[in-house]
């Protein structure tokens, strides 16, 4: 018996060695003809970008990357300064340099037009979002997880796209454009979304105006179109014959969106999309611009050129 | 044939079931960059070397140091969750599809910074390979150059790699599912699992997959 165990055992060892040994020359079959590369691999570098938007503070991506460096981004409203800091924690500084820390986890800062109030947004894994006074006093805290968080001008509103929870990649996790009410506390079911919507803001009567793919078989390209929609309305498209190539991602806008401005810093272009009663959408794209931002919201906007040698000039356009 | 014999044999064809599947997926892909640029991040196999889960760099991780986030800078790394490879690539490398098939899915309306974008991939492509149905998914684009119902060969470019969606630099995320909504799988066949703990660490060793070159 004891014999028998051994010639099986011996032959079952012999199997295994035998099986793993051709599993292991298959695997690697080509890779005795293929050279070995000994080339030093590529370093890729990225550099600090302290750019910061006058209405949008957001720590950028290479900054998350690289929080041993303890970079900060600030902005001041008013007379207090907000600042984000490597390891994502928001710190409201005032005018006396005094320190409140306001939020931990925090990705981005949004302020309302009229500076009334700030919306913060979670770093990814996080995705939760607080309304905020211009002091730094929490108001109320955005129910559920939450993207693309957009106030309105005085911060009665705050739009928002709701997602699932997620913690890696997931598919179709937004599941549509939501309205809180900070006047109610509660908040509104307003649409679905097709693809990855984005929201470019909200008005203060509720309306919420937002970008995302449109809806028609059979297109072989992504191709964004404006929307939108309110308690009382239903979604619209008010883009009409113009689409859009990208996420108007932080554009800006005027206070009835009639204008919506939006810097593609891939392509040094501004977007301006123009819609007036009575006339056709219209979608002109600017050359060689860099960067925008209010000098004065809803009057004054704030345009830096690039021209092929990389200098830049600052122009200051009045847009009323 | 008594119980122990049994067991002997049970286990021998368990080893034998485990070690074909190990070996059976993925073997058709190809690269998706022209040369072999250093890897990010491996794919997270739910599993570890010899019960440790190990850097590139040699380093062992300890408990869950780097779970559900970004390491620092310049570190090589896996991470709980990541089921994919992430290449460094500069923006604007070329990418390649790594089997034929056809376009299913593009996404090419993101920026840099726009992290939800594309649910996380940013700009990206999805190509369905005709072989088994497989899929593969080529992320954080700058551009996506091919169109829904092209045909793509081996080793067809379809886009320039960069840093939109869910990615803190510029690098290409390359997933291989086994359907379009299916399990994702390691596209290097899971070879660090069954091999030796130093060869899994060294770059070079890796370099070798995937043999099969198109280009």
């Amino acid at each position: 018996m004891k014999r028998k165990l051994i010639i099986t055992f011996c032959i079952t060892t012999i199997t295994i060695i035998a099986f793993v040994g051709i599993a292991y020359i298959f695997n690697n079959r080509e890779s005795v003809q293929s050279p070995v590369y000994k080339q030093s691999p590529p370093i890729v570098q990225s550099t600090i970008d302290k750019d910061v938007f006058l209405d949008v503070l957001e720590l950028k991506p290479h900054q998350q990357e690289e929080p041993q460096k303890k970079e900060e981004v600030r902005k001041s409203f008013g007379k207090n300064t907000l600042v984000i800091s490597s390891d994502h924690i928001l710190t409201l500084v005032d005018e006396n340099g005094k320190e409140k820390v306001i939020r931990e986890k925090v990705r981005q800062v949004t302020w309302s037009l009229d500076g009334t109030v700030f919306v913060t947004e979670g770093v990814w894994g996080d995705f939760t979002s607080g309304l905020y006074s211009k002091d730094g006093a929490l108001i109320a805290e955005i129910p559920g997880y939450s993207g693309y968080v957009r106030p309105s001008p005085s911060g009665k509103y705050v739009a928002y796209v709701d997602l699932t929870d997620n913690e890696g990649y997931k598919e179709d996790w937004f599941t549509g454009i939501r309205l809180y009410s900070a006047e109610t506390d509660d908040v509104q079911v307003l649409t679905s979304c097709v693809a990855s919507c984005n929201i470019v803001g909200v008005g203060d009567d509720g309306t919420v105006y937002y970008n995302d793919t449109q809806e028609q078989a059979g297109l072989s390209r992504s191709v964004l179109s404006l929307y939108r929609v309110s308690p009382s309305l239903s979604k619209e498209n008010i883009s009409g014959d113009v689409s859009f190539k990208y996420n108007l991602y932080q554009a800006l806008y005027t206070r009835d969106f009639s204008k919506i401005y939006w810097n593609n810093k891939q392509g040094n272009q501004l977007y301006i999309f123009t819609r007036n009663n009575g006339m056709e959408p219209q979608l002109e794209i600017e050359e060689g611009v860099s960067f925008i931002q209010w000098k004065v919201p809803n009057e004054v906007l704030e345009i830096e050129h690039i021209d092929d040698t990389g200098a830049k000039t600052v122009e200051y356009r009045n847009i009323q | 044939m008594n119980i122990q014999l049994r067991k002997v044999f049970l286990s021998t064809f368990v080893f034998m079931v485990l070690v074909m599947g190990l070996s059976a997926q993925a073997a058709s892909l190809s690269h998706p960059l022209q040369n072999w640029p250093r890897i990010n991040a491996w794919f997270d196999a739910d599993g570890s070397v010899n019960g440790y889960d190990y850097r590139y760099d040699g380093t062992r991780i300890l408990n869950t140091l780097y779970y559900s986030s970004w390491a620092p800078s310049g570190y090589n790394y896996y991470y709980d969750g990541h089921k994919a490879i992430d290449f460094a690539a500069s923006t604007g490398t070329q990418v390649y599809a790594a089997a034929p098939g056809d376009v299913y899915q593009t996404v090419s309306y993101c920026n840099v910074g726009d992290t939800q974008c594309g649910n996380g991939y940013g700009n990206h492509v999805r190509i369905r390979h005709f072989t088994d149905q497989s899929v593969t998914i080529y992320a954080h684009l700058s551009s996506a150059d091919v169109s829904v119902s092209d045909f793509v060969d081996c080793g067809s470019p379809i886009g320039k790699s960069g840093n939109t969606g869910n990615s803190s630099g510029p690098h290409l995320h390359f997933e291989y599912r086994s359907s379009t909504y299916g399990t994702r799988l390691d596209p290097f066949n899971y070879w660090y699992q069954t091999a030796w703990v130093q060869d899994a660490l060294n770059q070079y060793s890796w370099m070798r997959y995937p043999t099969t070159t198109c280009f």
